[in-house]
């Protein structure tokens, strides 16, 4: 069987990023994690040796297939809306604060911003952006919200783990830019 | 429909604050209180001008300016701790809420650059039908039933309360599942002729996927919802 074929069609038919675990079970585990990055890797090898405008990125503990940067312009030309997650500075100020320190509540992040959140944060919320991940055990059980995998994948981050401490975050957009 | 003037694009009293100190080129540890509350209570006065509404975020904000500087008037032996906590207590704000400004713009950044790339799939209806299917949240259970019971318009007056309640409910949902491997939600709540029912099945529901007895999953957004063991 050749993987590298299953592999590019299953993330050309899927619309969120493909979990690893979720490859590995449809492969029957005859691949692990390793051999799925191989396999990723060879195929962004051969997308770049044929000049084709796709690439394979791992973002959201997965793999999704995009295309290259330096199409951008004639994509937006073909369809003018494509950026269906434009959000507003203070939506930004919610989100970073949530990011940062999730699981939070509204209480703490209206702290910080000095400002009522609940419309931002209901937008988020029906954005799938951020979600509701439980209740504060003390401070009158108030929810608590988290980011979602929505966020990960349209920030184009691997997971959590990888969110960029502040200094970090001028130079991913700049190695973004190379891409 | 929730809307929100913001003047001159300052996202509130902090944001005014932090303008303040940039354009005055301030030591944001050592904040010039009267100068700041001057430029403050200015900014107040212009905004009642134009007859626009002041937040009450704006008016606790300069009462606090105030209180901090009417309290640095005293003479020194007799400002005690709390009055040295209160301009602390600003800065510390001003200083944690920059910092998330600042990682609000790079989030931004991060965002504009990254969608300079566009997801590719191809969008097939049977894709959906194959393997991908959507699992539920709390949030989503919340809003697919606070949708049923505003649709479910039979009247609430002549319950006969007996014996309706979450346990019920949830040996109701176990029995159903050891029958069946999966059942849909229309199936679960097909003979419910009250709110309640639907009240307590939602609640049964939240119990179980909390002690992660079952998952819920849907094809596609609004479609039926699937209740299976795990």
């Amino acid at each position: 069987m050749n993987y590298k074929s299953i592999i590019e069609t299953i993330l050309l038919t899927a619309d969120k990023p493909m979990q690893t675990i979720d490859l590995i079970k449809i492969l029957d585990r005859k691949l692990d994690k390793n051999g799925i990055e191989i396999i990723i890797e060879n195929l962004n090898k051969e997308y770049e040796e044929l000049e084709k405008g796709i690439y394979v990125d791992h973002i959201s503990n997965g793999y999704q297939i995009r295309t290259k940067r330096k199409y951008n312009e004639y994509i937006l030309k073909a369809n003018a809306q494509m950026n269906e997650f434009s959000l507003s500075k203070a939506s930004y100020e919610v989100l970073s604060i949530i990011c940062f320190k999730q699981p939070v509540s509204k209480n703490i992040i209206e702290g910080i911003r000095g400002v009522d959140c609940s419309y931002l944060i209901k937008n988020l919320l029906k954005k799938k952006i951020i979600k509701i991940c439980g209740k504060d055990p003390n401070k009158g059980k108030s929810l608590l919200y988290c980011t979602t995998k929505l966020f990960l994948e349209i920030f184009g981050l691997k997971s959590l783990k990888n969110l960029p401490k502040l200094k970090d975050i001028k130079e991913i957009v700049s190695s973004n830019e190379i891409k | 429909m929730d809307y929100r003037i913001t003047i001159e694009n300052f996202e509130g009293p902090l944001d005014l604050l932090l303008f303040f100190i940039q354009r005055d080129k301030m030591d944001i540890y050592d904040i010039e209180i009267s100068k700041i509350t001057k430029d403050f209570l200015n900014y107040i006065s212009k905004m009642k001008k134009k007859r626009l509404e002041i937040g009450a975020e704006f008016i606790l904000m300069a009462s606090i300016l105030m209180n901090i500087k009417t309290k640095m008037l005293l003479p020194d032996e007799e400002i005690n701790i709390e009055d040295v906590d209160l301009k602390d207590d600003l800065t510390q704000k001003l200083v944690e809420y920059k910092k998330f400004k600042e990682i609000s713009e790079n989030l931004s950044n991060i965002y504009d650059s990254y969608n300079e790339t566009h997801k590719v799939f191809i969008k097939n209806k049977n894709t959906k039908d194959l393997h991908f299917k959507k699992n539920i949240d709390f949030t989503d259970l919340t809003i697919i039933f606070s949708k049923l019971i505003k649709e479910n318009n039979v009247s609430v007056i002549d319950i006969n309360f007996d014996k309706i309640d979450v346990k019920n409910k949830i040996s109701l949902i176990k029995s159903k599942l050891s029958e069946n491997k999966e059942i849909t939600l229309s199936y679960l709540i097909e003979n419910f002729k009250h709110k309640i029912h639907l009240i307590c099945t939602f609640i049964a529901l939240m119990e179980l996927l909390k002690d992660k007895y079952i998952t819920l999953n849907q094809k596609e957004s609004f479609s039926e919802i699937f209740i299976s063991k795990i």
